[in-house]
Order: C-alpha cells, then sequence, then structure tokens
C-alpha cells in the first residue's frame, strides 16, 4: 500500500482516532492543514493545548474550568441547598442557557452502562452521595431520557431516599414552540402522562 | 396501497431494471438463483429500510460495486408517493419520501407496508419460542411506535441486566442494588411490551380462528394465547403485569445469576397455539400446522391493515409450491385482485393455476420483464 510522507500519514492517524471521523475525513482535514497558513495552524495546535492544560474538573461539582472551585460553585448568589445532576458539562451549558436555575450542579461524567463497563464508581456517583450529605435540600436529576439516564436516576433516587433527601426528574414532554402534529408518538404519550391542571 | 413500479440500480444481481406492477397478484417465474426472491426483498427494502433476510445492508449491492439504490412509486388511498432509498458503503443509508428526508422506518410503512410469507414461516408453530415473538415482533415493531420504543428500550435495559450477571461470577459488592435499579426498568419496558403483544394476540386470535375454519372447512377451532414466562394474570393491567415481572425478576435472580442471564420476561415469553385444546407446538400434524400459520399469516394481514388503515402488500416467497390445492386456493381466495401481491415460483403451472388473470413476469440472471 503506497503511504502518505510520515508527517502527514502521523497527523492522518492521530485525527482519525477522534470521534466521529473516520480516515476519509481525516485525510481531507490533513490536507486542508498543509493548505492553511501557517499561522492559522499554529493557533489550533495552541488552543487544543490550552483547552487541554489549563482547565482541570472542579472539585466540587465535576464541571470543566479554569479555577478550583469553579465559578458556580464559588459564586454567592447560587442556591447551596439545590443541586442538578447533569451526565456532562455540556448539560451544564444547556441548563445555564435557560437562565433560570440559580442553584449548583453535580458533572457525572456519564451513566451508568454495564454493557460498557460502567458501574457506579466509574462515574462521580460516589462523590454526588457525599456531597447529598450536606445540608442539600432538593437534588434535580438532568440524565437523559432513555434507559441508562433513567436507570441512573433511580440509582440516585433510592440513595437519596436513605438519606431523606427530595430528589426530582425533569419532566417529559412537548417541544415549546413546535406543532402537536409534529411530535413523535411516545413523546406525545409521556406529555399526556404528565399533563397538568390549568 | 400498491407498488405501481419499481426502480433498481445495483441491487443484489440487478444492474439496472424498472418495473411496472398490477395492483392484482404479479408472479416472478424463474429457475433458481436467477433473482426472483431479490425482486421481493427489494419491496421489503422500500417498505422497511432493511431486508428481511440479509444481516447487512452490504450485501445487498452488487458484487463488485459500492451502492445501491431503488425507488418505488407507491399509490395509496388518497395520493402517490415516491419512495427513494440509496445505500453507500461509506456514506450510509439515505431514505426518502417524495424527495423528504426520513429518519424512521416506520415513515416508510405508512406510505407502504409488506406482510412476507415465505418457506421459513411454516417453521413458526413447531420452532422456538424465538421465532413465534418474531412472528408477533416484526409486524408490531412497524406498525406501533409505542411497541417499537419499548422493544428498543426493553432489550437495551436486558443486555445491561445481562451484562451484571455475567460479570459478577465472583461476589461483586452492592450486587442487588445494581440489580434492582435494572429491574425496575426491565419491568417498567417489560410490561408495556406484554400488553401490547397481549392486544395484539387478542385481536390475532379471533382473526385466525376465523380463517382456520375457512380452511380447514369448520371442523376444528384454532386458539391463540399469549403465555409469559412468568406467573401473571391476564388482562389484570399494566402496572400489575410489571408487578408481576418485578417479583419474579427478584425471584429467579439466584437462576439468573448461575446462568449468567436473565431468565424471565418478555424476552422468553411465547405464542401458544392450539386446535381443539390440543398443543400443535409439539403436537398436532403437518397438515394442521401449516393450516394454522397460514391462518396466523392472513390474520397478521388483516391486523395490520386495521392499524394502517389500508391493504398492505403480500409478498409470498416460493411458498405456493409449499402449500396443496386446498391452502392454496384459500389464499388466493384471500387476495383476490385485492390484496396487491408479489409471488415467486420456479414453476410456470402456479401462473396458469390462478383464475383472476396474473401478471407474469420472467426473470433471468438478473433481468425481468413482462410476459
Amino acid at each position: 500500500m503506497p503511504k502518505y510522507v510520515e508527517p502527514v500519514s502521523r497527523l492522518i492517524e492521530e485525527l482519525s482516532k477522534l470521534p466521529g471521523i473516520g480516515p476519509k475525513t481525516a485525510q481531507r482535514l490533513a490536507f486542508h492543514m498543509l493548505s492553511s497558513p501557517r499561522d492559522e495552524v499554529v493557533r489550533l495546535a495552541e488552543a487544543m493545548i490550552d483547552a487541554r492544560t489549563k482547565t482541570r474538573q472542579c472539585s466540587v461539582c465535576f464541571n470543566i474550568t479554569v479555577d478550583d472551585p469553579c465559578e458556580i460553585c464559588s459564586s454567592a448568589d447560587r442556591d447551596r441547598t439545590t443541586i442538578c445532576v447533569v451526565e456532562y458539562p455540556r448539560d451544564v451549558i444547556a441548563i445555564e442557557r435557560t437562565g433560570e436555575y440559580k442553584g449548583l450542579y453535580h458533572v457525572l461524567h456519564g451513566v451508568l452502562s454495564p454493557m460498557d463497563g460502567i458501574g457506579p464508581n466509574d462515574i462521580k456517583l460516589r462523590e454526588l452521595v457525599a456531597r447529598m450529605k450536606e445540608p442539600v435540600s432538593e437534588v434535580i436529576v438532568a440524565t437523559d431520557p432513555n434507559v441508562e439516564g433513567e436507570a441512573t436516576a433511580m440509582y440516585i433516587a433510592r440513595i437519596a431516599h436513605t438519606i431523606n433527601v427530595r430528589t426530582t426528574r425533569l419532566a417529559h414532554g412537548l417541544p415549546v414552540g413546535g406543532d402537536l402534529e409534529y411530535a413523535d408518538e411516545v413523546t406525545l404519550s409521556r406529555a399526556l402522562e404528565g399533563r397538568k391542571e390549568i | 396501497m400498491h407498488l405501481e413500479r419499481i426502480q433498481l440500480v445495483n441491487f443484489r444481481n440487478y444492474r439496472d431494471e424498472e418495473l411496472s406492477f398490477s395492483p392484482g397478484i404479479n408472479v416472478f417465474v424463474g429457475n433458481n438463483a436467477q433473482g426472483k426472491t431479490n425482486l421481493l426483498e427489494s419491496v421489503h427494502v422500500l417498505s422497511t429500510s432493511r431486508s428481511h433476510r440479509a444481516f447487512s445492508d452490504r450485501d445487498l449491492v452488487l458484487w463488485g460495486e459500492n451502492a445501491f439504490a431503488i425507488a418505488g412509486t407507491v399509490s395509496t388511498r388518497s395520493i402517490r408517493h415516491q419512495i427513494r432509498i440509496r445505500y453507500d458503503v461509506d456514506a450510509g443509508k439515505d431514505v426518502e419520501i417524495d424527495g423528504k428526508k426520513v429518519y424512521r422506518s416506520s415513515d416508510l410503512t405508512q406510505v407502504l407496508a409488506v406482510i412476507v410469507f415465505s418457506p421459513e414461516d411454516l417453521q413458526v408453530v413447531k420452532g422456538s419460542p424465538g421465532m413465534r415473538r418474531r412472528f408477533l415482533d416484526s409486524e408490531l415493531i412497524q406498525i406501533n411506535p409505542a411497541y417499537r420504543h419499548a422493544y428498543r428500550e426493553y432489550t437495551k435495559a436486558l443486555q445491561h441486566r445481562n451484562s451484571i450477571l455475567k460479570g459478577s461470577a465472583a461476589a461483586h459488592h452492592g450486587l442487588d442494588s445494581d440489580l434492582a435499579i435494572w429491574d425496575e426498568q426491565l419491568a417498567s419496558h417489560g410490561a408495556k411490551l406484554i400488553e401490547l403483544r397481549r392486544e395484539a394476540v387478542q385481536e390475532l386470535k379471533v382473526l385466525s380462528a376465523d380463517k382456520y375454519g375457512a380452511v380447514s372447512g369448520g371442523g376444528e377451532e384454532l386458539e391463540l394465547a399469549y403465555a409469559t414466562s412468568f406467573p401473571c394474570e391476564e388482562s389484570s393491567g399494566e402496572e400489575a403485569t410489571k408487578e408481576a415481572l418485578l417479583s419474579a425478576l427478584a425471584k429467579t435472580r439466584r437462576e439468573s445469576l448461575s446462568r449468567g442471564s436473565t431468565v424471565v420476561g418478555p424476552h422468553r415469553d411465547d405464542l401458544a397455539i392450539y386446535v381443539e385444546g390440543q398443543d400443535l407446538r409439539s403436537f398436532g400434524s403437518q397438515g394442521q400446522q401449516r393450516t394454522a400459520i397460514l391462518a396466523m399469516k392472513m390474520a397478521m394481514l388483516e391486523f395490520v391493515e386495521r392499524c394502517i388503515d389500508d391493504l398492505p402488500v403480500l409478498l409470498l416467497d416460493d411458498v405456493m409450491s409449499e402449500l396443496d390445492e386446498k391452502r392454496r386456493k384459500y389464499l388466493l381466495s384471500v387476495v383476490s385482485n385485492r390484496i396487491q401481491t408479489f409471488i415467486t415460483t420456479t414453476s410456470p403451472d402456479i401462473g396458469n393455476a390462478i383464475s383472476d388473470s396474473p401478471t407474469v413476469y420472467r426473470v433471468e440472471n438478473g433481468r425481468a420483464w413482462r410476459c
């Protein structure tokens, strides 16, 4: 098999290790970099190194942060008795965008998934349990509404129950602004189940 | 609904073929390995985006090529739809209805629903419980979104639970509480599955008893019953079924641990088939079994018709030669120019035996033409 010269084939190989990038895309990206101005590629490389070396996980909530504890955990304006549990840092951003939530977070960095060998000790569950023992009035579980997310929520609820902490789950329902007729059947029947009196 | 026209490009052994069909009976005649079943398969792919006999889409591509395409024109009660399915080894699959991309195969089934009847189905009565579950599942998954959702989530939860069971041969810390949360997931999705299967079986039971009588001449009575793999009272509701499954999972925990897999639940349930109170799964003549599956398939056809409020298309893959005169006649009387039907056969006599003047196509080495 003919191969590219070593620096190029090495770049293609490294790029194709990234999630969602196959060999063809890796090749396209590599050649894009070869034809880009030198300082643009240097900026990309620096951005990658900076992002990786200047950030860490907050020692309280495990969100990605520059300073430890993170901005949210050290803020005086947040309600410290409410913890919202999410799967990944991107979920924190999603909930923050609402501007509605004033409590703290806890990032699990995954969900229970025995099929993939992920048990309670492989995600930040023990750390969550430790936090629930401090004065906490409510834990909001905002894991994804699929089997793994539900099982993880159930796991948290069971422990919270034994230490008398109130747990709530995000509601399932219709997307706002959408048309009823375009909602899929499963979402619609969940929304029916969770209907509210007006 | 019926398929008016189909176009195949690099699909199986067809390089480029375009055929138009009659809304009644279409017969594909040809020797073995000429491409008759491939034509039926292409109709199945149009209806579900998947083959009913290949494991991978790759197998559907003409040897030496990287992509296939199927396009079809379907006429439903009110309007005409264009379906286009493209598959590329690298880029994957792309499904369009009337030029709009769709992501759920159920959207296809809304436009074109098919029922397949092939020689393997003749094994359903006497075969493994898995074959009988598939008899129910394959149609329910296509026509009922709630069923498809419960099926998918249940299967995932089951795989997770089995992973825990397999991994914990050695003493595992907190095993009971780990299993308990998955039991809960299994039970809630499992109960939904069981309730929906029971509803379907209830309807199929009435329909197939009627059809069994019509084939056998009315002497004997066919009865279907959904048989759970654990004690669970029928018609007590989803909540009660969930409780029953939860307690069965807890009771069988030790056995499940030693086997490394979950021993109760809808993935172990069965469809019981009786004639005159006798269990056809283990007793019963070959004739009774064939009449039973024929009745069950025709019942399924009517069940699907009720669900989608239109007539599905029937694909008879090499099954005519397996049926005797009486059963063949019955099958054709159900079809009777009402249901669009595609038949494959090696014997031209079958075409001649159909009184309703079918449209006959000759199939030879990756080419097909109307006779």
